[in-house]
């Protein structure tokens, strides 16, 4: 199966990483996963990926940063954000900065991928 | 020995934060939760379409999902312990669990100051009369400015040793550091020892990272009179 779309998936849970990137394999996506922005911005000077999905709030640099940084440096790729229920504010700031959508943690998969395939088009 | 309370704002302020954090923490446990529980579904939803059963995966699965309420267990057993730390201004307490439960609910602050805690309890058990709440208070502050200049990926540690009069209890990080210490903030430092009781017996720092040397004093040693309580758990 070819997939329609490559995610990097990037929060500083490790097993929620593992669990949803196992999750979108199994949905036929491919998908990648990171700690932090920084290495996430590591891995994007090293692969293409069609979005990021990214936690607000990490350690090192914020999501707000990382997006700002992605638009500079990839504008071709588009961002998803994901936010605690404290941080909506954040996730707002996160859309003006040209995040394509947020979604509030938990994560709901077939939510997810709703986003992702009416960004792609 | 004059003792006094954390003032109450303060102890309020306190008390939220580690709330805040730890409550956030176990809103993540229960997040992996929910993603270990939707790819077992998944994988279930393949077997019925068609791919095989693949039961090393499924028990994998169980392993993870175990290790994870196992965390939460943890974490809510440490914050109940620190919820019941402002039952008593003078109890006694084990410092080795209080060091436990400190490094357990400092995790997340740690970690999004993306620094390692090391924790080296004292070698035998070391039970102290006084404010447990205040001495995670005092060990908090220091933490929190050994933090605040602390490049990635450094180590914090913690450590304890008895003295005559109760423990000397260090808290510092090691090599160069981005912020140096501002002698304006020792003062909640010392009202928080004040309270446990305890008492500043060295700060350096320079540009070099902030090496906090305190000591909580045993109330029992110093003969008040107190009536002493124990842990409500």
């Amino acid at each position: 199966m070819t997939s329609p779309f490559r995610v990097l998936f990037v929060d500083d849970e490790e097993e929620l990483v593992s669990a949803v990137t196992e999750r979108l394999e199994l949905r036929g996506i491919e998908a990648a996963g990171c700690l932090s922005g920084r290495d996430a911005l590591e891995r994007l000077a090293a692969e293409r990926f069609d979005f990021v999905v990214l936690d607000v709030k990490m350690p090192g640099l914020g999501g707000l940063d990382v997006i700002r940084l992605i638009h500079e440096n990839y504008p071709g790729v588009k961002v998803v954000l994901l936010t605690g229920h404290s941080s909506v504010e954040d996730a707002e700031a996160g859309l003006r900065l040209g995040a394509v959508a947020y979604l509030q943690k938990p994560v709901d998969l077939d939510a997810l991928l709703d986003v992702l395939r009416t960004a792609q088009d | 020995m004059e003792r006094s309370s954390v003032p109450p704002a303060e102890a309020l302020r306190f008390f939220g934060r580690t709330v805040a954090g730890t409550t956030h923490e176990l809103v993540n446990v229960l997040n992996i939760v929910g993603e270990l529980a939707g790819l077992q579904d998944d994988l279930l939803r393949g077997v019925a379409a068609g791919r095989p059963l693949d039961l090393a995966k499924l028990s994998t699965l169980a392993e993870r999902t175990r290790a994870q309420t196992e965390r939460g267990h943890a974490l809510l057993r440490h914050l109940n312990r620190f919820a019941h730390s402002v039952d008593h201004e003078c109890v006694s307490y084990d410092l080795g669990d209080l060091f436990d439960t400190f490094a357990a609910l400092a995790e997340r602050t740690v970690r999004l100051a993306r620094a390692r805690l090391t924790v080296r309890p004292p070698l035998a058990t070391l039970v102290l009369l006084g404010s447990p709440f205040a001495a995670h208070l005092a060990l908090s502050l220091c933490l929190d400015a050994v933090l605040q200049g602390s490049p990635p990926n450094r180590e914090v540690h913690l450590s304890a040793h008895p003295t005559p009069a109760g423990a000397t209890v260090i808290v510092g990080g090691s090599g160069a550091w981005g912020v140096a210490w501002e002698p304006s903030r020792e003062e909640p430092l010392r009202q928080a020892l004040a309270a446990c009781p305890g008492r500043i017996v060295s700060i350096s720092a320079a540009d070099q990272a902030p090496l906090f040397t305190v000591e909580l004093l045993d109330l029992a040693h110093l003969g008040a009179e107190h009536g002493e309580n124990r842990h409500a758990s």
